[in-house]
């Protein structure tokens, strides 16, 4: 017969983990988890990363010819087309025309002579299956006029976009022209018509900081979002499996070999292990999608941080309630009933993260940030936003946060301890409220 | 012998409505003991408070020693009456997470699961999941997931509930080796014939008080034969004979048989005499009360009213 020892703070710990590392297994390694909640996001984000790898394609290699009736115009044209990718992939000016779609180009630029015929150097163009000449680019005499313009005539087989491209190099060419016609150094005169950047900036009373629509609307929505579906996600597995063990008739079996407090204990954990994977792959997704747009400087290791101990008090407040309804019912129709009006309560920052996030430093904004179980999401949301929120604020509402998860669940293993064994028709919230008093 | 489990004056009530009342009960080391008793007597209510699933409203209730279930949660083996499986989880699966919550070892689980399988019949069912087993096959799993980390103590709610009469015959052989092994079992069950069998005591319940508590000779001493079964050659007449018979406090027609109860003033083997004088005999036998009958007598019931109900006349 086996003999162990009367259990301990380890025996316990033991069996929390036990009960937490099955949870987790068993959400995760299920096909809907996978597929819905990981394989989704993950091939979204591998198809955004791999998107400018896929449309890559190798350079177009062909000839561009150029007559330049005026003579002052095809050296520069030409310079400039078949310097067109001189910069290689990385370049801006390069990675600009990949974003736009247009292929890398490798041209070689003939010119003919200036009262070349239009009609013989035009034949080339349509030579098949594949003609070498891809271009002709006609400067008439007074090509320098302004309102004269150059004409390019394309094979059918040139990329549209690479025909604009060469087009505006031979528009830049003839100002070049135009320029150098004056008596003006075109370097210079470039110089000098370079747009100036506008940089705007918030003025608050903790400092400047750069102003961004997207900074300030979209990311903290985003980091919201995050924290909603992390939450929500894991917090969802979390009810669903409790209504199972109870429609299946689990629930004492596993009473008899943990306590109420120990299964409880487990499932949150492994559940909130669960969200974490979530948050995981979707920030991952993220960070891949704002490094892909070439947009990395927007996040903020410290707020990612942030994001993770907001989840951690979101999430327990979440699991709390699930766990307290889950104990209760044995069907997910009757948890939804119960879960109503803490889900209007719960879903209040989503409707209001416009507000929100345009004006996080307002009173109303403030006020929300310290009322649980809303206070994590508004704290993301306006930690997300440019303006700084003050130390004593995120202090607080993490004292808060806190102190309400000790609260929500001490009273949620009250509700289970009693509602875990019970069945038949589910009790009302004064009953639940009625057995978080009893003694 | 020292007890299991003991308890003192505990009682339970849930809303308005008590449950157990005043409860004392002692269940000694290495017995088994049948607790019997209607639906609704307080039984479940009993056994989970023993487990600490529920907390007694007062009383105390020791288990293995001088703690609760909780301090020896390790120790104890339980197949509650509300008994199910994940239906998705593989059979080993749902055994290793039982028995490592239970405290055992992960190390040789593997053998340990194929050898217990093996013993209920159910070799190869490892790797299958839970709901791809037929009812009987779940509930040897279940009984399995009760015994697998070889607890001291055993608690079985009704478990035979459910079983045909093959797997309700193995399932007590497996409750007769457990108690072989020097394991004190608790079970509860309706089915009167299988306490009869297996336990050496009973303890009973009803309306959440105790109304029995003894062993099953003292069952059968206290509960007398005070019933004779009667098989007559000729039927004519017999009946106003028999209920002539000064000693006879009730006349009740089974079948083919007569069933007679005897007054308490009259010795049995003075009744069979003047039964054999007074009608034409061909068998008579005095019977035992089952426990079925003091189940029913304590239940307030009335064995010969349910027969004469069942077929007889009176």
């Amino acid at each position: 017969m086996a003999a162990r020892g009367r259990p301990g703070r380890a025996a316990t710990a033991k069996r929390i983990f036990i009960v937490a590392r099955r949870e987790f297994l068993a959400t995760v390694l299920t096909r809907g988890f996978v597929v819905g909640v990981l394989l989704m996001p993950t091939i979204m984000g591998l198809v955004m990363a791999a998107v400018p790898l896929l449309v890559r394609s190798p350079p177009v290699r062909g000839e561009v010819a150029i007559i330049d009736r005026t003579g002052r115009v095809a050296v520069g044209a030409a310079e400039r087309i078949a310097n067109l990718d001189r910069d290689g992939e990385s370049s801006p000016g390069a990675r600009r025309r990949r974003q736009g779609g247009a292929p890398p180009a490798n041209l070689r630029v003939v010119v003919l002579a200036d009262d070349a015929d239009v009609e013989a150097a035009t034949a080339p163009l349509r030579q098949l299956p594949a003609p070498e000449r891809l271009a002709l680019v006609v400067i008439p005499a007074d090509g320098l006029a302004p309102e004269k313009s150059p004409d390019l005539l394309c094979a059918p087989t040139l990329d549209g976009l690479l025909g604009i491209a060469v087009g505006e190099q031979v528009a830049d060419a003839v100002i070049d022209a135009r320029l150098a016609e004056r008596g003006h150094d075109p370097e210079a005169m470039r110089a000098l018509l370079q747009r100036p950047k506008i940089s705007k900036r918030t003025v608050t009373a903790s400092g400047d900081a750069e102003s961004d629509e997207l900074a300030g609307v979209v990311l903290p929505a985003a980091f919201m979002m995050l924290l909603w579906i992390a939450t929500f996600t894991s917090g969802q597995f979390l009810l669903t499996t409790l209504v199972e063990e109870k429609s299946m008739r689990v629930m004492e079996v596993l009473l008899s070999a943990v306590s109420p407090f120990e299964l409880l204990t487990g499932k949150i954990i492994g559940h909130a292990l669960v969200g974490m994977v979530v948050l995981a792959t979707y920030l991952a997704l993220g960070t891949t999608i704002l490094v892909g747009l070439d947009m990395s400087h927007m996040l903020d290791p410290a707020l990612a941080a942030l994001l993770g101990v907001y989840f951690v008090i979101a999430f327990l407040l979440v699991a709390s309630m699930m766990a307290a309804v889950g104990s209760v019912v044995e069907d997910i129709r009757s948890a939804q009933t119960l879960l109503t009006p803490v889900m209007v309560l719960l879903a209040l920052p989503t409707v209001l993260w416009l507000p929100i996030s345009r004006n996080p430093s307002s009173t109303f904004a403030i006020v929300l940030t310290f009322i649980p179980p809303m206070g994590p999401f508004v704290s993301v949301l306006r930690l997300a936003a440019p303006d700084p929120v003050p130390a004593w604020q995120v202090a607080l509402s993490l004292a808060i946060g806190v102190a309400s998860v000790i609260v929500a669940i001490w009273a949620a293993a009250r509700i289970f301890r009693i509602g875990v064994l019970m069945y038949g028709k589910p009790p009302t919230l004064r009953q639940m409220l009625r057995w978080v008093r009893e003694r | 012998m020292h007890a299991a489990i003991s308890i003192e004056r505990v009682s339970k009530t849930f809303g308005d409505r008590p449950a157990v009342r005043d409860l004392d009960l002692v269940v000694p080391h290495g017995s088994i003991c049948g607790f019997i008793g209607p639906n609704g007597a307080g039984k479940t209510t009993t056994l989970r408070m023993i487990l600490g699933i529920i907390a007694p409203d007062q009383g105390t209730i020791r288990v293995l020693g001088d703690g609760t279930a909780a301090d020896a949660r390790d120790r104890i083996g339980y197949l509650p009456e509300e008994r199910g499986l994940y239906r998705k989880m593989r059979v080993a699966a749902w055994l290793t997470y039982l028995a490592r919550l239970k405290g055992v070892p992960a190390l040789g689980m593997e053998a340990r699961i194929d050898r217990w399988l093996e013993r209920i019949g159910l070799p190869g069912v490892a790797a299958r999941r839970c709901d791809e087993l037929s009812k009987g096959m779940q509930q040897k799993v279940q009984f399995l997931s009760a015994v697998m980390h070889e607890p001291e103590l055993l608690i079985l709610d009704e478990p035979f509930s459910g079983l045909d009469p093959l797997n309700a015959r193995l399932l007590e052989e497996l409750v007769l080796e457990q108690h072989a092994a020097g394991r004190t079992i608790v079970l509860s069950t309706h089915v009167m014939p299988h306490a009869e069998r297996i336990c050496e005591r009973v303890f009973m319940i009803h309306r959440g008080e105790k109304v029995l508590d003894a062993t099953l000779e003292e069952v059968a001493r206290s509960f007398d034969p005070r019933t004779l079964v009667v098989e007559l050659d000729a039927e004519e007449g017999a009946e106003a004979a028999l209920r002539a018979l000064p000693f006879a406090d009730g006349v009740v027609r089974a079948g083919a048989r007569w069933r007679l109860s005897l007054r308490d003033d009259i010795a049995v083997p003075d009744a069979i005499r003047q039964v054999a004088a007074a009608v034409p005999l061909r068998r008579v036998e005095a019977v035992r009360a089952s426990l079925e009958d003091v189940f029913l007598r304590l239940a307030g019931h009335d064995p010969h009213a349910d027969a004469a109900r069942d077929g007889g006349s009176d």
